[in-house]
């Protein structure tokens, strides 16, 4: 094993001067041997650790020289040749180290060399150099030459030799590098074409004039024309009308310098006429003599940003939703267009300043506000709140108003920028629905009954303030607490109740009895209903009614109709008792008062028989006149007594011929008439009514003897009966042509004891039409007359038509 | 005198018995006639009829008296085994329906209301004695 030598030593005694730097931006002097130190009159822990350019710099009384940029330049393509570099002699001045500040002429051959690692990176430079000072100084003076020759020949021709064999080598290198830095020329353009040809953003470059000179393919992709067909048409002819004018002048303002570049967004008409969106950047590239020489131009395609802000646009305008930056340095405002609308502000107008800003608000409002902007203005806290707005057509509305400083590189302040969103809908649906909710709970609060609301799980949400007191809440906030905490007594009964309800059913009681645990009686009427938040059921209403002091009335007038029940009981007692004295005063009339007139008639009778002798004529018609008073008496009696018992008897209603009736009374009264004294003609339909037969029968009887009666002195007495039928009722009439009446008695004649004739002309009790109206009352019909004076009268009597049975037998039989 | 059974009149009124005694003499009745004014007197007679005495032919009977009303009076006797057979008219001057169904009811042999006209009165008692007294025959 060989022992390694001390490359310390070797380095540090090497008979040339050598420096070691770092291949870094500063080429770092890592080491310097003691050669090196001597040369450069330099002390290692001056050098060690600084950059080479630093220690070394150009000598500042020189500027012509700039001997740092070849050794940089050598430095450099040792590190990308990887391969030793010499350079050719050098001027590189030295600071003189006495603190002048003056720098020692010296000249150098420096030739530079990499240190590889096993990859082959260049890890070290060594920078080793010769002092060709004097040899340089003794060829650029003859004098000079001559006076130095002498010191040193031998080492100056051995320089010179290997001096010579570097040169020689180093026209070799530069020849290399010649070609080498052709080399790169072409693949640097070739690299450039490539980029051109394949960049995703398109590039033209045209003449100052407009003229394509090239177009790459993702210009032709974006406007849809194949390269030949774009090469021969102008930027003109391409762009949007609208937008050229601003093209050219920005295009005027590059070729007379005011600017180096411009970017705008513009738009282009495809091939397919279709209107596209573009971001265009173009420079001008100018000749070295400053002369315009072409435009470049990068085109992208922003079609789909486009619509994204049109639509992120729309959308705002939708949300009601502006835009607005603050630029606190030039104080100027800038606002979306929906800014405006939300604030009713004129299009047309700039947007409002500092000062004109709080008279869009409300005094509270634009206090909040002006304190939270305040704030993100110091201190760049972002700002959010409902502000109210009154716009200049005096009406109000709501924004939320938000925003948020915008900071600059060194993170101050420079601007605010924010959004205002219109809630105004939104906002007076809110105080609508406040609103709403107030009134249904001033609705619920003095609802006149008990109600309460709950939810699943038997939350009060609202009660009454009669629920309240009818269940002695007092002033207890039970909203939010269950009812069974509230009422822990509460009956399974109620709860099952509340359970069913829950679960759908509406229950109700409309009297529901409790007791109270001090016994007293509480009437109730309630009802349990669910109720529904978007068809599911978010709970129960229930509603009760204290209806006790209902129920009491109830009762009261239960009670008070009991005891007028009670009291028509008693009335139709005392009814019935008085009809009984009635019936027993008609009795007594019937029997006490023709039990004397009897005997009245009897003895005068009998004194008539018996004592026929004894009595003068006078005398006989004394007892003659009492007997006819007898029979007045009795015939009043006798009538008094019909009436009467029409008054009381029993109505049989019977569906009763008319035309039979009337044929029989003809027959029955014919008998006690003179054959052919009066004329009766009974031409009459076979009616149906419904009435008493015996009635009927005394009615018409009555009514015949009337006629007859009151027409037996006319020259030809007539009676005529008819009937006829008048909706549901049949009128019976009976028409004479006897001495009338004065239409003035038509309501008279029908009234008891009412007569229109003394008795001798016209004999009768005055009870015969009152008995036949008395007939007709009880039958449900009824009664009048017609008439004058000589001129006969005509007798109605109107009584109900019988109903026709529904099954008639000769109907059967016929089918 | 006494082969002719008896004719019970039960009258309250005065004159009507005169009348009604009067009617019965014109027509030449022979059976002699018992009175009684009210309705306790006729029935104070069953006792006496039971004990043997001899029952009434006929009993002429007003319904309108004070303290036993000639219906009572009708209904015992009707109701009595011995003495129902005793045929009953019921002379009176009510009309009354009722009257007349009550009367017909409790078992009256024969309803007759008396008329206020004399002559048709006598006509009236003529006619009871010849149908009563001669032509109707009684039980054993």
């Amino acid at each position: 094993m060989h022992e390694s030598p001390p490359y310390q030593q070797l380095f540090e005694a090497g008979p040339h001067p050598y420096l070691v730097v770092r291949p870094n931006s500063d080429f770092t002097i890592v080491a310097v041997n003691a050669k090196y130190l001597e040369v450069t009159d330099t002390q290692r822990e001056h050098i060690v650790g600084r950059g080479l350019f630093e220690v070394f710099p150009d000598n500042p009384h020189q500027p012509a020289i700039h001997s740092t940029d070849d050794l940089r330049a050598s430095l450099h393509r040792v590190i990308s040749a990887r391969h030793p570099d010499v350079m050719s002699i050098q001027q590189y001045d030295v600071p003189l180290r006495d603190g002048s500040g003056r720098f020692e002429l010296k000249y150098w051959s420096p030739v530079n060399t990499p240190v590889l690692d096993t990859a082959g990176n260049v890890i070290y430079i060594i920078h080793h150099v010769e002092d060709v000072t004097e040899f340089i100084l003794s060829r650029c003076s003859e004098d000079q030459k001559l006076s130095k020759i002498g010191t040193g020949t031998e080492r100056m021709e051995a320089d010179i030799m290997l001096r010579a064999a570097e040169v020689k080598k180093g026209v070799n290198t530069l020849f290399l590098e010649r070609q080498r830095a052709n080399e790169q020329l072409r693949e640097s353009e070739r690299r450039f074409q490539a980029t051109f040809e394949q960049a995703a953003i398109g590039i033209a470059i045209a003449s100052p004039e407009g003229c394509w000179l090239q177009v790459n393919q993702a210009l032709c992709d974006i406007v849809g024309y194949p390269p030949h067909e774009l090469m021969s048409m102008s930027f003109q002819d391409i762009t949007y009308p609208d937008d050229l004018e601003a093209d050219l002048k920005l295009l005027r303002c590059l070729l007379g310098g005011k600017i180096a570049t411009y970017t705008r967004e513009k738009r282009y008409v495809c091939k397919d006429s279709t209107v596209l969106w573009v971001g265009l950047t173009v420079s001008l590239v100018r000749k070295s003599d400053h002369s315009p020489d072409y435009f470049i131009a990068f085109v992208q395609n922003i079609q789909a940003r486009k619509e994204i802000e049109a639509h992120l646009n729309e959308v705002k305008r939708i949300a009601h939703l502006g835009h607005w930056t603050w630029n606190l340095n030039t104080h100027e405002h800038k606002w979306s267009e929906e800014v405006f609308q939300i604030y009713g502000r004129k299009l047309g107008l700039p947007p409002a300043d500092d000062q004109e800003m709080a008279r869009y608000f409300t005094a509270a409002s634009w206090n909040t506000l002006i304190a939270a902007m305040e704030k993100c203005r110091r201190d760049g806290i972002a700002y959010q709140c409902d502000a109210e707005i009154i716009r200049p057509d005096a009406t109000y509305g709501w924004i939320i108003a938000r925003g948020e400083a915008v900071r600059d590189a060194d993170g101050h302040i420079v601007a605010l920028q924010g959004t205002v969103q219109d809630i105004t809908e939104r906002k007076q649906a809110e105080v609508a629905l406040q609103h709403s909710k107030e009134q249904l709970k001033v609705f619920i609060d003095y609802a006149p009954a008990s109600l309460a609301m709950f939810d699943r799980d038997m939350r009060y949400l609202a009660c009454s303030q009669r629920w309240r007191n009818d269940y002695a809440l007092g002033n207890v906030d039970v909203i939010g607490l269950r009812h069974y905490d509230v009422f822990p007594d509460i009956s399974q009964h109620w709860k099952d109740i509340h359970q069913r309800c829950l679960a759908g059913e509406v229950i109700r009681n409309d009297e529901d009895r409790f007791e109270r645990s001090d016994g007293t009686i509480l009437w109730l009427r309630w009802e349990v209903r669910p109720w529904l938040v978007d068809a599911t059921i978010g709970g129960i209403v229930i509603f009760t009614e204290d209806i006790t002091h209902l129920k009491h009335a109830e009762e009261t007038l239960q009670q008070l109709n009991a005891t007028l029940e009670q009291r028509i009981a008693e009335r139709t007692a005392e009814l019935k008792a008085l009809n009984q004295s009635l019936e027993s005063f008609v009795y007594s009339v019937s029997h006490d008062l023709k039990a004397p007139l009897r005997g009245v008639e009897g003895y005068s009778r009998l004194l008539e028989e018996d004592c026929r002798d004894r009595l003068d004529a006078e005398g006989r018609l004394f007892i003659s006149n009492i007997r006819a008073g007898v029979t007045r008496m009795n015939e009043l009696i006798d009538d008094l007594l019909a009436y009467s018992r029409m008054e009381r008897r029993k109505i049989e209603p019977n569906v009763l011929d008319v035309a039979q009736l009337i044929h029989q009374t003809i027959a029955e009264c014919s008998a006690s008439v003179t054959p052919g004294a009066v004329e009766i003609i009974a031409d009459v339909s076979s009616f149906k009514v419904q009435g008493d037969r015996e009635g009927l029968a005394l009615v018409l009887r009555n009514l015949l003897e009337n006629a007859i009666k009151f027409s037996q002195h006319v020259a030809h007495p007539h009676i005529e009966f008819g009937a006829y039928q008048a909706g549901e009722r049949v009128v019976i009439r009976i028409r004479d042509n006897g001495i009338g009446f004065d239409m003035k008695y038509a309501e008279r004649i029908f009234e008891i004891f009412e007569r229109l004739h003394r008795l001798e002309e016209y004999p009768g009790t005055g009870i015969g039409l009152a008995l036949v109206k008395k007939a007709l009352q009880r039958m449900n019909g009824r009664v009048w007359a017609q008439g004058a004076p000589g001129q006969g009268a005509t007798f109605y009597i109107e009584l109900p038509l019988a109903k026709t049975p529904p099954d008639d037998d000769s109907d059967r039989s016929a089918s | 005198m006494s082969d002719h059974p008896p004719i019970l009149l039960v009258e309250d009124n005065p004159l009507d018995v005169d009348l009604t005694l009067r009617a019965f003499q014109r027509c030449n009745l022979t059976n002699p006639i018992l009175i009684a004014r009210d309705g306790e007197e006729a029935l104070a007679w069953i006792p006496r009829w039971e004990a043997g005495e001899t029952m009434p032919l006929l009993i002429l009977l007003d319904l309108n008296m004070p303290r036993i009303d000639g219906l009572t009076v009708l209904r015992t006797l009707k109701t009595h085994a011995s003495l129902r057979s005793i045929p009953i008219v019921v002379l009176t001057t009510s009309q009354e329906e009722r009257d007349i169904q009550n009367a017909y009811d409790a078992g009256a042999n024969s309803y007759i209301v008396k008329p206020v006209d004399f002559d048709r009165f006598m006509d009236v008692a003529r006619q009871i004695e010849l149908y009563w007294c001669v032509i109707n025959t009684l039980p054993g």
